[in-house]
């Protein structure tokens, strides 16, 4: 198993596909034992949260498809793009933040790690783990009870007050 | 813990924050290491040195009335502020304050969409939202207009337009703090100024007409420290009926000077709408040719030349651009303007994309440059990077101005490539980029690293683009934090009465000096020669 989060290592592809699927299943479903993948960071110390898991899978990327298929085999809700993370992002991850929690499983280029990484901290989620490949980098961001609140309220709303009309 | 701001005691400071939860709550106010580090520039080019700038806490709140409750803390305890809307601009710092030791006033819980008349095509968002906010909120609601979005797209209006940046479409509202209209401001004071007709209680134009009467303050609060805008006034795009993409190719080194004069003349006809890009595919990438040309600061036409047709026969330089409207005006302005630019030998047309409106969601994803049709995107991330790479370096943007003239993008990139190269760094991208009606940004990237002594040759590098560009008429629009003071001495004229102008602005605005001591190098009497 790979360490999360504080130094990536090269296993291959079906373990680091399988670990982190797992770790994130284990993130959602509260498994204490299997979320903590043996490595000591101050995330894996803390009880592993309840929480709903996604997976989010760069298609674009070699090793996506298997990425892709080992998440929906754990039953996790596959989010799917090509590229660019943006649409997906508004359409469909900042709302599950935003109402939260949920842990992300991402397969995805380690810029759309990196922009993710920084977009989630606004919905009091960290990443959690991270494992580096050739082409991509996997990683779990997870929304957990005890860190920092989420800045977005429940709904961005528009709304004028009646005495502006 | 962090430590408190320079000057305050620990007691005092930790008094302020006990007041500051009494304002916003205490999950809203965030004083430990790890949530401080949220606010850390990944991108600094002081990672990891003493005078890196940092937080020592950060507060944020839901409302106007919150505002003017930190505001009053600040006041009574002398307590820097530094108010960020989403703080995401990494090449100009991100969320990291100009002063070290300030309270960072986060202000993304305040991103409600208060108002979008697609009649008037306006908007009035406060300064959390994002430009995927507005964007989302266009798309769900069925309202035909754009946003114009910065790249990438994941910052906010209020932040990008108070910073004077700027997008992709039309120049009525590209200009992000020119497609303003109307502003509400927190002042260092606490009293709360509504600019323009929004002074007026009933006026029903506060987003349709920016002046309204007497002085024009709203600039005071571009690219300074006066006050904490809670609100602002958009105009927005009406969605065209089509758009076409196109890109102009010219084989030969000067022939930029008659493509740049042409397009240009095109622009205030309005007949080419959309922001120009003009770069150099010739002088992209590492040839070691190309890198010795760049180098000399000083190779001829006719070198330049001789190795574009060495090089495959790329053309010299190409402008992106897209016109949008009915599909019959666009089809007349395209004719018109390849008439006009056909007088340049080997001049060269491509259609490069074309587009019908509204788009489907899966139509709005499969879009190349989303940018210039108001889809915000973080494609740009990725274009930076070898997939695989991990984005852990960073990079500033310089940001010289020059005039719309071919010539300046030549001697500008001549210069810049020889400083480059004498200061051992591989040459930056060339490319002039018109943004603004009469003139064009020649973007750098500066790298950024996470080590002293790589980040001490970056430095000096940026400090000699400063001065050197301005030296010869090119001087900065923007820049990044770490060098407010250098970008500031660049705009020293009457002896540095601008400099004196602002001083006596923030003295009579914010006389005990709390909101963003030090941004563009404006300085509270209190701190005034304080290095930041």
């Amino acid at each position: 198993m790979c360490r999360p989060l504080r130094g990536g290592c090269m296993v291959d592809r079906r373990s680091f596909i399988t670990s982190t699927i797992a770790f994130a299943t284990a993130v959602a479903v509260g498994n204490e034992a299997e979320g903590r993948s043996g490595a000591s960071t101050p995330a894996d110390a803390a009880p592993a949260p309840t929480e709903p898991a996604i997976a989010l899978v760069d298609l674009s990327l070699g090793g996506s498809a298997a990425f892709a298929a080992a998440a929906r085999e754990r039953g996790l809700d596959t989010l799917q793009y090509r590229g660019d993370v943006a649409a997906v992002w508004m359409r469909e991850l900042e709302p599950r933040l935003r109402s939260g929690p949920i842990a992300i499983a991402g397969y995805t280029s380690a810029a759309t790690w990196f922009c993710l990484d920084l977009l989630a901290r606004d919905f009091g989620a960290r990443t959690v783990r991270r494992s580096d490949e050739t082409e991509a980098v996997s990683f779990v961001i997870s929304q957990s009870p005890g860190r920092r609140a989420a800045l977005a309220p429940a709904a961005v709303r528009a709304q004028w007050s009646a005495q502006h009309a | 813990m962090p430590k408190p701001p320079p000057g305050l005691s620990e007691r005092d400071f930790q008094a302020a924050l006990r007041a500051l939860e009494g304002v916003v709550g205490r999950e809203w106010l965030f004083a430990t290491d790890e949530d401080v580090l949220l606010y850390r520039d990944g991108y600094s080019p002081l990672w990891g040195e003493a005078e890196e700038r940092f937080a020592s806490a950060a507060v944020a709140p839901s409302s106007v009335e919150q505002v003017q409750g930190i505001v009053k803390i600040a006041n009574q305890y002398s307590l820097p502020l530094y108010p960020i809307s989403t703080g995401r601009n990494l090449t100009y710092g991100g969320a990291a304050p100009a002063y070290s030791g300030s309270v960072v006033v986060d202000l993304k819980r305040m991103n409600r969409i208060l108002d979008v008349s697609a009649r008037d095509k306006t908007c009035l968002v406060e300064p959390g939202v994002s430009y995927f906010d507005l964007y989302r909120h266009l798309r769900t609601n069925k309202i035909p207009l754009w946003i114009d979005t910065a790249d990438p797209g994941w910052g906010g209006l209020m932040g990008n337009a108070l910073d004077r940046g700027g997008g992709y479409t039309d120049i009525e509202f590209r200009d992000h703090f020119d497609a303003h209209c109307g502003m509400e401001v927190v002042l260092p004071t606490g009293e709360v100024v509504r600019t323009g007709m929004g002074a007026s209680p009933q006026a029903k134009t506060w987003q349709l007409f920016k002046y309204g009467l007497g002085p024009w303050v709203d600039g005071i609060f571009s690219q300074s420290n006066f006050g904490i805008v809670t609100k602002m006034g958009f105009w927005l795009m009406e969605e065209p009926e089509a758009a076409l993409q196109v890109s102009v190719t010219v084989p030969k080194r000067r022939d930029v000077v008659p493509l740049v004069d042409t397009l240009h003349s095109l622009m205030c006809a309005h007949t080419v709408p959309s922001q120009v890009t003009v770069a150099s595919p010739v002088m992209a990438g590492n040839n070691p040719e190309l890198v010795r040309l760049r180098g000399s600061g000083g190779a001829s036409d006719a070198d330049w030349d001789r190795f574009a047709a060495g090089a495959g026969g790329a053309p010299f330089w190409a402008a992106q651009f897209v016109y949008y409207g009915s599909s019959k005006v666009i089809a007349a302005q395209w004719e018109h303007t390849k008439d006009r630019l056909s007088s340049i030998a080997g001049v060269g047309f491509r259609e490069t994309a074309s587009y019908t409106f509204p788009l489907s969601d899966e139509q709005a994803e499969a879009v190349a440059d989303k940018a210039r049709y108001g889809i915000p995107s973080l494609n740009l991330f990725g274009s930076r990077t070898a997939p695989g790479a991990p984005p852990l370096e960073g990079h500033m943007d310089f940001s010289p101005m020059i005039p719309p003239h071919g010539e300046a993008l030549i001697a500008l990139s001549d210069y810049t490539g020889k400083v480059y190269a004498d200061q051992g760094f591989p040459p930056s991208f060339v490319a002039g980029m018109m943004f603004h009606p009469r003139t064009m940004i020649c973007f750098h990237a500066v790298p950024t690293f996470r080590n002293a002594a790589d980040n001490a040759r970056t430095r000096k590098l940026f400090e000699t683009l400063v001065r050197g560009c301005a030296e010869r008429g090119w001087p900065i629009y923007r820049i990044h934090p770490v060098f407010h003071k250098l970008g500031m001495e660049m705009f020293s004229a009457g002896d540095g009465s601008l400099h004196r102008l602002h001083e006596t602005l923030k003295d009579a605005i914010d006389p005990n000096g709390i909101v963003s001591p030090g941004r563009y190098d404006i300085w509270p009497r209190r701190l005034r020669g304080t290095r930041a």
